[in-house]
């Protein structure tokens, strides 16, 4: 009954006129980052967010989640008319997307997206609503023993299923955690590997590495991209909505899209690409045209779009509730909650309530808004795309700069965010994932804290990791973890020579 | 200047090695008080350090174990990495550039020589809506963020 109350007056306060801007501001530029090709959500909202430094941190959350989900619904439509994802999560409907577009059915395919994500983002928030209390009040129970078994595993977890190869996942993880060693350290006070350079006695700021490694890297990567020569752009062909035959292939693949997204978005690693695979492949599966897929199946749209959103919801209930990022994006998120001064975690819903159920709210009022943008006014959006890349490149780096100086009024910290662009360049040129990295230069701190804090706890017994059922849980589910994805590809491989050799 | 096809795990790995070596040292150089925390500042460092070795070590043996197969995506971003690495080395001193300038001449005027530079490079096909671009940008954005958003920024030795 008082969460009801809660979500009430989170709707009173999403609903002031001034939350309702920002909601709209954040959808909007939220599109536009989603329609730009290769400029994802975390990268954008890493750019918005030194921007946001003055503003109430409730309207500031607002229009950053306005903006993530923005970006979730923009990112498909590269897919479908340039056959760019404008995220790694739009992949799939770049599958059958483009070739619908191709087949003069742009419209059908971007109207399935547009309702697909609306249906999606919708049922995603209402889960979620009914999700974060239950989870906050089992989260009550962790102690710092319990908070690092959770945080290694979610580590685990996104080192695995980002990029290619677990051990590179790793290795930019542990990266990235050696980088949030640097400064001083919190429980004795003492400096660690700051060289003597006062601007990193307080470590390394997330931001700038955020920005670095998701924004200036895809700026020079895109940069490269541009002088290879320009994408063509197909136009909107068709009416922007479905016909009849079309509705009834795409209903039961969002709301399967849907759940799919949404549960697998609770889970961290991989976030919303890996459910829009899960949910393309169920859909594919499950098809009599299997062949057709690729093709321009509406089918292949429609799941993945779903879940891509819903995916999105889902990232928001381990964040809410346990202060658990799963993807680079709800990093960055909750990167931003630290800023306006909040730790995210369970006690968030309890001290906090009108702030986060504000958000929660909010997020129907943005998918209303984005389904308005995403739908009649796509045309507009579309035109984004003819905006010369030689112009826009430069001015996104000049809005980082802008962003990045506003934080210190530093060059220092415009040098350390340009190092951490051409770090996350070379790792995608390796095919690095920045994403272990980035939710490492988060959840780096906690990780240390807790682990000490047991320590100190239990007098310096390691046993205090096995003293909970929580605790064996999690590292239960982490040795499986390193079992499935590391040690049984290596055994694996190992195997394969010696049968190629046998036969 | 093309990308040369390095063995990129290796490299990683040795990469990797170099960085446990200085990250050890310096977690070494840690001063260490006696305090109720029984661990101190050192053991976490040290922990990752051993993680970091391990992955360094796993990364370079998968080259040795397949040197002649690379896997698809591998192949794949060594076709992405073969670009002109000169083109981005440019970039990245250019940006570099801008950012060692900035409060020597301030915001707007080596903003707008940034993108001056970057737009009639980058764009060549319409050089006058680079300049026009470039131009304009530079001002505008110092008045939106400086003046009326209050965000600081550098005014440089002209006081613009």
């Amino acid at each position: 009954m008082e969460s009801f109350s809660y979500i009430l007056a989170g709707f009173a306060t999403a609903l002031q006129p001034v939350n309702i801007w920002y909601t709209f501001i954040g959808c909007l530029m939220g599109t536009v980052v989603g329609v730009l090709p290769g400029l994802g959500p975390a990268a954008g909202m890493a750019l918005l967010l030194p921007i946001t430094f003055g503003m109430n941190p409730t309207s500031a959350l607002i229009m950053l989640c306005a903006m993530y989900g923005g970006a979730m619904y923009g990112g498909s439509t590269t897919s479908i008319l340039i056959n760019t994802p404008g995220e790694s999560s739009s992949v799939m409907t770049m599958l059958d997307g483009y070739q619908m577009a191709k087949k003069g059915r742009a419209g059908a395919a971007l109207a399935v997206s547009a309702i697909g994500s609306f249906f999606a983002g919708t049922v995603g928030m209402l889960l979620l609503s009914l999700l974060a209390v239950p989870f906050s009040q089992f989260a009550l129970r962790f102690g710092p023993a319990e908070n690092f078994t959770l945080i290694l595993f979610a580590m685990v977890m996104v080192s695995a299923l980002t990029g290619k190869s677990m051990v590179r996942g790793m290795f930019a993880m542990v990266l990235g955690l050696i980088v949030c060693t640097i400064g001083i350290d919190l429980q004795s006070g003492m400096p660690r590997y700051t060289g003597g350079i006062p601007e990193v006695q307080d470590g390394i700021s997330f931001l700038l590495a955020a920005v670095g490694l998701f924004a200036m890297s895809e700026v020079f990567c895109t940069f490269e991209r541009h002088m290879k020569g320009k994408a063509e752009v197909l136009g909107i062909e068709g009416p922007l909505w479905l016909t009849r035959d079309e509705w009834k292939r795409s209903y039961m693949p969002i709301i399967r899209g849907t759940f799919i997204g949404f549960f697998k978005g609770m889970l961290p690693g991989g976030g919303a690409t890996i459910a829009t695979m899960i949910a393309y492949t169920v859909e594919r599966s499950i098809s009599k045209e299997k062949e057709k897929f690729g093709t321009g199946m509406i089918e292949g749209v429609a799941g993945p779009e779903a879940a891509n959103n819903a995916s999105s919801c889902g990232s928001m209930v381990p964040l809410f509730t346990l202060g658990l990022p799963g993807t680079g994006t709800t990093a960055v998120l909750m990167a931003a909650l630290i800023m306006f001064g909040l730790q995210p975690g369970p006690l968030l819903l309890h001290k906090n309530p009108e702030l986060v159920w504000s958000v929660i709210d909010s997020m129907y009022l943005g998918n209303l808004m984005l389904l308005i943008l995403n739908l009649p006014l796509i045309s507009i959006f579309v035109r984004i795309l003819y905006i010369p890349t030689g112009i826009l490149l430069p001015l996104i780096v000049v809005i980082a700069t802008i962003g990045i100086y506003s934080i210190n009024n530093s060059v220092f910290d415009l040098g350390v965010m340009l190092s951490f662009g051409v770090l996350g360049y070379v790792f995608r040129k390796v095919n690095i994932s920045p994403a272990p990295m980035v939710l490492a230069l988060v959840l780096g701190k906690p990780l240390e804290q807790s682990f000490r804090q047991a320590m100190t706890i239990s007098g310096g017994h390691p046993a205090v990791f096995l003293s909970s059922a929580i605790c064996i849980f999690f590292l239960g589910l982490t040795v499986a973890a390193l079992f499935v994805y590391l040690v049984l590809p290596m055994l694996s491989t190992r195997k394969k020579p010696t049968a190629a050799a046998a036969t | 200047m093309k990308i040369a096809m390095l063995p990129v795990n290796a490299t990683l790995g040795g990469a990797g090695l170099v960085v446990v070596a200085a990250y050890v040292y310096g977690t070494i150089q840690i001063p260490e008080l006696q305090s109720g925390d029984p661990l101190g500042p050192r053991v976490f460092p040290f922990g990752l350090a051993v993680l970091l070795a391990i992955c360094s070590v796993l990364l370079a043996c998968q080259d040795l174990r397949a040197v002649k197969k690379s896997s698809a995506s591998d192949k794949q971003a060594a076709n992405d990495g073969a670009t002109d690495l000169r083109l981005v080395a440019g970039i990245v001193c250019g940006v570099a550039f801008y950012y060692s300038v900035l409060e020597v001449v301030g915001f707007a005027l080596a903003t707008s020589g940034f993108l001056l530079g970057s737009m009639l490079y980058f764009h060549r096909e319409s050089p006058v809506t680079a300049i026009i671009t470039a131009l304009a940008f530079g001002p505008a954005a110092y008045y939106l963020f400086g003046k009326l958003l209050e965000v600081q920024l550098p005014a440089g030795l002209f006081g613009i």
